[in-house]
């Protein structure tokens, strides 16, 4: 796979596949399938923090119909299982906003499988009601419920924040989603690196020097090509990154994209916003990326994506990541792809970049901000092309984001003397 | 099912076709850039704040001015431009936050894209750069000493522009919200002099104290009418204290917007002002509106506003009917009033919470509303949201001591 764009399909070709998956889809079942509705609970998975205890579980889609009694996934619902066992001395409210900015109150969600009586409208909003998370969490005692999300199939990144009048703890969950396995590699970081790889570092200085001298830029997969520049720098741990992106509505992506491909046709068709189309493949340290995430805005064709890898640096025992942001601003013909389609990317790659550390100035999880040098300066003049022949060009910095997991709020955020970004071609007086 | 299948690829020739004879004759319309373009009216309409040294400078571009600016009819992809500018006096090198003004603001080239036609690379790479050009130099500092400008190209609005303008420096930050007009909308001015000139000096009642507050609150009505009648259609579940400027960019940095909805009646008039969630996320947003009051009170010197707050029956799943409607009325009406409460807890600009005794019913008390609505159920508390103009993290949110609604249940 050569391509460092992913492909949307063209629409000529998608016409004839559009009919096809209208006829399978008038053939589908509208039975509950048998499952265990149960199972879900031997997946969970649990995280503790000080004498809070939070254990969450994704049902698949399937379990959630035996759960529910209704198709939730036909409509793109999904419901995210949590347990909070508070041993502590504060109550604590759980805050769905965090899980999911648009997430389902469960009398919305009941109304999409309304039956057309009153009774069986009733019947299944309090069904829905019952099996919803209850605040507040008091002291001692212990809540479980289920809260209505938007889908994500495959894998799904999970933040939980609770507050209480002294303290907020955000605890933050990668469910991978067991029916869809085939489609997803999730990359255990523990097992990347051996300890003897671990580069080790204390100082801010020497950091600085270290993250300059990563590699550019991605390459293809033969590693004979350069592809897009390596812009961005995240330290910290999964549990600070994760909770961060989620609030601010960024989701998993795959690169396997077989199905996505088809999921991406059918939302063209049916005008919904996909949030599943796939990236491709870039590569740095002789591997694709370990984690992709997209945040989709008004179309399939308009999206921030960015690719991260983590890399064998550890900064004051936090795991330092290296990752490629860019912003799809549309679709082109183009003859170097099958479909004839490819995203176009905004070539003014440092605009990604500086939107998101704007991003997550919101997200009330970034302590700290610098620039180090990368690529160098790409001037707009002589632009380089990424591996789907698109023009980029850059004022050659990386960002770098220190991510914590205490809230901070936008004044709070320590900037630190290192590189400023280049100046902006506007307006000065 | 075949029969399907063919007109299906019939109807695709004939869109084919007609895609192809579109993409030639739009070739021929490409970008020229404006000789001169005209921008003092836009510069002599801005509306001006100073602060801690900082000046800034905010007006909305009427889609008329934005052709002429431009040389491209923004207002046909719903893209609409906000002029800045900003003066720093201040000892802190700047940044601005555009999505402060709108969350899914454009790119500069992202808008020269949308606009790019084929056959025609040195017209697009003209209209790339004259926009890039125009942009607000958002990536760069704005140093002590310096003053820059330019445009940030957001979601079209009507009538009235809410412009949250965030500048941060190191362990710095300085909001300033401007109500920018729309001048192909002039409505808006009637909406802002109705909210400045609602109450004179001597009819406001000043509180100090928190219990006079929580008094002050549970006396108010229930709810609200439908016919400027009794009130007993929706409660009045929400209350909102704080300078304008304050909450109203909280709402509008977590989505809300000025949208007209249909009028409901309290303290003798329709609501002042309402919003609801747009976004162009793809998924949709959450289906809730707000009506506020404005009140003749002042807490701490704070404005004080009453809501209605809920969401149509079914929300994002309701059939189809235009976004002004309200009814039929979710009848679980306390949902909607406790996401927005959540919603709000990222905005950094809530300070505190509380909650007090609203419709004064016990709880479960099923209320009849209009005949549309039906019944809904409440718990009967009104939620308090106090706003600060210092951005708050959600560690820093306080909360008053008074009703617990786990109590209420």
């Amino acid at each position: 796979m050569k391509r460092s764009k992913s492909k949307s399909p063209c629409k000529l070709w998608m016409i004839p596949l559009a009919v096809l998956m209208l006829v399978m889809q008038g053939c589908a079942t509208t039975k509950p399938p048998s499952v265990d509705p149960l199972a879900y609970k031997n997946r969970a998975k649990s995280s503790v923090n000080e004498d809070v205890t939070v254990t969450v579980a994704v049902p698949t889609n399937s379990e959630a119909w035996a759960i529910y009694g209704v198709d939730l996934a036909s409509k793109n619902i999904q419901p995210v299982w949590l347990e909070v066992r508070n041993q502590s001395a504060d109550t604590y409210w759980f805050l769905r906003s965090g899980l999911d900015p648009d997430y389902f109150s469960p009398s919305e969600a009941a109304f999409a499988f309304r039956k057309d009586s009153d009774e069986a409208y009733r019947k299944i909003n309090e069904h829905f009601r019952n099996l919803e998370f209850k605040n507040p969490v008091r002291p001692g005692s212990t809540e479980a419920g289920f809260a209505l999300v938007n889908l994500d199939e495959g894998v799904k990144a999970i933040d939980i924040d609770l507050v209480s009048r002294e303290k907020v703890k955000s605890f933050s969950f990668i469910i991978p989603d067991p029916d869809f396995k085939a489609d997803y590699k999730l990359v255990d970081y523990e097992t990347l690196y051996d300890i003897g790889d671990i580069i080790k570092i204390e100082d801010e200085k020497e950091l600085r020097r270290v993250l300059e001298e990563l590699p550019c830029c991605t390459t293809n997969a033969d590693g004979d090509k350069y592809g897009d520049f390596l812009n961005l720098v995240i330290v910290g741990e999964p549990d600070d990154i994760v909770p961060a992106l989620v609030r601010r509505n960024w989701h998993l992506t795959e690169v396997m994209w077989s199905r996505a491909i088809l999921r991406s046709i059918k939302s063209f068709l049916q005008g919904e916003r996909y949030r599943y189309a796939p990236i491709s493949p870039l590569h740095v340290y002789g591997r694709p990326q370990d984690v992709g995430w997209q945040k989709a805005r008004g179309s399939v064709n308009e999206r921030n994506h960015m690719r991260f890898w983590l890399s064998p640096i550890r900064f004051r025992g936090k795991r330092v990541f290296v990752g490629q942001i860019s912003r799809d601003i549309g679709v082109k013909f183009t003859f170097k792809s099958p479909t004839l389609a490819t995203h176009v990317i905004d070539p003014d790659v440092d605009e990604a970049r500086r939107y998101f550390v704007e991003d997550l100035a919101y997200s009330q999880a970034l302590a700290g901000i610098g620039y180090v040098k990368g690529v160098g300066v790409v001037s707009k003049e002589a632009p380089r092309m990424n591996l789907g022949g698109d023009p980029i060009y850059t004022d050659g910095l990386r960002a770098v984001l220190f991510l914590e997991p205490r809230p901070y709020s936008i004044s709070e955020i320590e900037q630190l003397e290192w590189e400023s970004p280049l100046a902006h071609p506007g307006r000065w007086k | 099912m075949k029969k399907i299948h063919y007109t299906e690829m019939k109807r695709s020739c004939i869109v084919g076709s007609l895609i192809c004879l579109a993409l030639f004759i739009h070739a021929c319309a490409t970008f020229e850039k404006p000789a001169t373009i005209d921008e003092a009216p836009v510069q002599k309409r801005a509306l001006t704040k100073e602060r801690n040294g900082i000046r800034a400078w905010a007006a909305v571009v009427s889609d008329q001015e934005a052709r002429q600016i431009f040389g491209i009819d923004l207002s046909r992809k719903r893209i609409q431009a906000v002029w800045l500018e900003i003066e720093n006096n201040s000892d802190h090198p700047l940044m601005l936050m555009p999505t402060a003004i709108d969350p899914e603001y454009f790119a500069p080239m992202e808008v020269a894209f949308l606009y790019h036609k084929s056959f025609a690379a040195d017209s697009n790479a003209a209209l790339d750069e004259h926009l890039l050009n125009l942009n607000f130099p958002i990536r760069s500092l704005i140093e002590p000493g310096s003053r820059a400008s330019g445009y940030i190209f957001t979601n079209w609005t009507w009538g009235v522009k809410v412009i949250d303008v965030d500048v941060v420096g190191r362990g710095f930050s300085q909001n300033f919200t401007f109500f920018a007009l729309n001048p192909d909308a002039k409505q808006g001015q009637d909406i802002l002099d109705g909210i400045e000139t609602l109450f004179s000096a001597s009819e406001l009642q000043e509180m100090e104290s928190e219990t006079a507050l929580r008094n002050v609150l549970e006396q108010l009505p229930c709810c609200v009418s439908e016919n400027d009648g009794t009130p007993n259609g929706e409660p009045l579940n929400v209350v909102i204290i704080g300078q304008i400027d304050d909450w109203i960019t909280a709402f509008a940095r977590r989505g809300y917007r000025y949208h007209l909805l249909d009028p409901r009646y309290a303290f003798g008039r329709a609501q002042d002002l309402s919003a609801r969630k747009l976004n162009r996320g793809y998924t949709k947003p959450q289906a809730h509106v707000i009506r506020l009051w404005q009140m003749p009170m002042r807490y701490k010197g704070k404005t004080v506003w009453v809501a209605q707050t809920g969401r149509r029956l079914g929300g994002r799943f309701a059939d189809k009917a235009p976004l002004e409607v309200t009814h039929p009325l979710d009848p679980y009406v306390d949902e909607a009033r406790d996401d927005i409460i959540q919603d709000l807890a990222y905005s950094q600009a809530l300070i505190k919470i509380g909650h007090v005794k609203g419709s004064g019913r016990p709880q479960q008390t099923r209320t009849k509303a209009s005949p549309e609505d039906g019944h809904y159920t409440t718990d009967g508390l009104r939620v308090v949201l106090v706003f600060g103009d210092r951005p708050a993290s959600l560690e820093g949110i306080e909360f008053f001591d008074w009703e617990r609604p786990a109590d209420y249940r």
